[in-house]
């Protein structure tokens, strides 16, 4: 494939105008450049902007070939640039990344030398990258470089910078609890936090003396001689203002803007209607509210937070929530709400604990990627509870969780590596026309409690087993999985009064299977719902039978101490 | 720092929606300056809050140009990472 020169004019990447494979005063080409294209930008070539939309690519990028170095300004928008090779900026030229969303991603193995120009984000996938000369990263709070699957980096003697001791820059691995390799090399980091990284380096790592901070959100190890690997020493940092202000606000300190190791503490006297803006992406280990006075207001509002320990709310405070919070401590923490309602939050504690202390109410979705949950048995009140993944996690659930919303409002279809602990409830509340569906997985559950009415089903996917299924308040449709087999323990009652409760099979037939004793039930409409196991299935005189539903008595199930003979229908 | 010693109140108590299971956290003076009528308005509170939230759950609200433009705006960031977890995705096939 020939390679294309940036045209005088210059343009959006995507511009197959932007292009030409004679220079930068030849004629279009027929597109953009793809990962097969050397893309040069020379001295006549003019400003480019990789604009949004589906990623470029470029086989290598040079901005110092053709007839000389390029002076243009290479503007480069939210969206991915993947190279499959060497980078080259030209020292005259302008390279801006308006973000930390402005991407450049490196597939292929080659040397990345930016002349001094500012990153937003740098990923590297599959390769080792080399660095030519240092790397900077701008003035942003959300900068990092991703080490991705089979991915490492060579630092080549040289530095790689976050822009300054607040807005430092993330290294770490595109999976939480998969280490990748830096090789240290002579080279050495300022302002840069770490996780899962694991330095080669034959010497000792003292990063607690790299210029500006570092911070360890945990993961990281040494390497290849070296065997200390040191990071800056953590402080307890408490919130020395009486007044509000961003968390980015190194004056609110005892010393700095926390680090991931710092333990952060509000035991002070706020003035009234304070506000603490949580503007920092990792705001510290365990954060603790307690004692603080003059009812602050914690403000989750500017960008999503993630700490590596506990958060203790306290009921003398507001809490203002539009972002996701993130919880990645590795050892056992805490979660103390207060009373607070919490929008989206993700726990992804690998190797770790959160254990709440108190109910948990949240608007948003609670996402568990790793680690394990512990509900304490204190009522746990969400939209929509989601663990769908491989990830090693164990949820230890005995008190009662509420889900709220639509849609999909429970998911652990992929269930790998899951361990589910069930004693307590799982109450689906709405009512609305809309249905609700629970992607169990096939794991074990205790009780799942439906409020009745409304025309949305209560949709069930996998091949799940329930202590008991109750509904209460109205008529309800249930859903049960086609060609699968949903597992009944207790032969109790629906608990559904004369409200009638149709059953159906989300395709062909949906088996339920009970293995010994009665199940008794009444007031409902079977439809290609066959039972199985050593059970007696009592459908109950008031009940419908439509059709399919092979094993079923449809007669009320003798009074308990009597024998029963099973008789099928 | 040493961690300060709390009185924990646990609760539970059948509702409407459901049984509700909490715990109120307080220090020793807090707790030792409470009279068990306002633990109980304190119980009784997050209680209330707790139905209303579970009664009253996010309604779907249509949203203003400005709020669209916005969510475009994030979408099309979202869009440059879901690229590249595409790449890593296809590495691992490789």
């Amino acid at each position: 494939m020939p390679t294309l020169y940036a045209k005088i004019a210059g343009g959006n990447w995507s511009a197959a105008g932007t292009w030409s494979t004679t220079g930068s005063g030849g004629a279009d080409n027929s597109g953009p450049p793809t990962s097969a294209n050397d893309v040069i930008f020379e001295l006549g070539s003019g400003n480019v902007t990789v604009d949004v939309g589906t990623q470029r690519s470029a086989k290598s990028l040079s901005c110092i070939a053709g007839t000389g170095d390029y002076i243009g300004i290479l503007t480069h928008n939210a969206n991915t640039l993947v190279v499959s090779g060497n980078i080259t900026f030209s020292s005259g030229m302008t390279y801006t990344a308006v973000s930390s969303s402005a991407i450049i991603q490196v597939n292929g193995t080659g040397t990345i030398t930016t002349n001094g120009k500012l990153i937003g984000q740098l990923q590297i996938s599959g390769v080792t990258a080399t660095l030519g000369d240092n790397l900077t990263f701008i003035d942003s709070k959300t900068c990092s470089l991703l080490l991705g699957t089979s991915a490492s980096l060579n630092l080549n003697g040289k530095t790689v910078s976050g822009n300054s001791s607040i807005n430092r820059v993330l290294l770490n691995s595109s999976i939480i609890g998969t280490a990748k390799t830096i090789t240290v090399a002579s080279g050495t980091f300022a302002n840069a936090d770490f996780r899962d990284i694991t330095f080669s380096s034959a010497s000792n790592l003292d990063l607690s003396a790299i210029t500006g901070l570092s911070g360890n959100c945990g993961g990281n190890s040494i390497t290849g001689g070296g065997t200390v690997l040191t990071f800056t020493t953590a402080v307890d940092q408490h919130w020395i203002a009486a007044t509000g202000g961003d968390w980015s606000d190194v004056t609110k300190w005892t010393s700095r803007v926390p680090l991931p190791q710092d333990n952060v503490y509000f035991d002070n006297a706020f003035s009234a209607s304070q506000t603490v803006t949580a503007d920092m992406p990792r705001i510290g280990k365990s954060i603790d509210w307690t004692g603080a006075t003059g009812t602050p207001t914690l403000a989750l509002t500017s960008t999503g937070n993630t700490r590596y320990g506990s958060l203790t709310l306290i009921s003398g405070m507001t809490l203002t929530v539009t972002q996701t919070q993130t919880f990645e401590g590795r050892g056992s923490f805490t979660l103390t709400s207060a009373g607070k309602s919490f929008g989206a939050v993700t726990v992804a504690m690998f190797g770790g604990t959160l254990t709440l202390q108190d109910a948990y109410t949240g608007t948003g979705t609670l996402t568990l990627n790793n680690g394990t949950f512990i509900d304490n048995g204190f009522s746990v009140s969400i939209t929509i509870f989601s663990s769908s993944n491989s990830n090693v996690r164990t949820i230890t659930k005995t008190g009662t969780w509420t889900l709220t919303s639509t849609g999909t409002i429970w998911t652990t279809a992929t269930a790998t590596n899951l361990t589910l602990s069930d004693t307590g409830t799982i109450s689906i509340t709405d009512t609305s026309a809309t249905s609700k569906t629970f992607a169990g997985g096939g794991k074990t559950y205790n009780n799942i409690s439906i409020t009745g009415g409304g025309s949305g089903a209560v949709i069930f996917t996998g091949a799940n087993t329930f202590n008991k299924i109750t509904v209460a308040g109205g008529t309800k449709t249930i859903t049960l999985p086609g060609s699968t087999t949903t597992t009944l323990v207790s032969g109790d009652g629906l608990g559904n009064g004369t409200n009638v409760i149709t059953f159906n099979a989300s395709a062909g037939s949906a088996t339920l299977s009970k293995t010994s004793g009665v199940l008794s039930w009444d007031y409902v409409s079977l439809t290609n719902i066959p039972s199985t196991g050593g059970a007696t299935f009592y459908a109950g005189t008031n009940s419908t039978d439509g059709g399919g539903n092979t094993g079923w008595n449809f007669t009320n199930a003798p009074p308990s101490g009597l024998l029963t003979t099973k008789v099928g229908s | 720092m040493s961690e300060q010693i709390m009185v924990q109140v646990r609760f539970k108590e059948k509702t409407e929606v459901g049984e509700y299971n909490d715990a109120l956290y307080f220090t020793q003076a807090e707790y030792q300056a409470k009279s068990q009528i306002e633990i109980d308005a304190l119980k009784q509170a997050r209680v209330n809050n707790w139905v209303n939230a579970v009664k009253n759950p996010p309604v779907f609200v249509e949203p203003t140009k400005t709020e669209l433009q916005a969510q475009k705006a994030e979408l099309e960031t979202q869009l440059a990472e879901v690229n590249s977890k595409l790449l890593t995705a296809k590495d691992v096939i490789k």
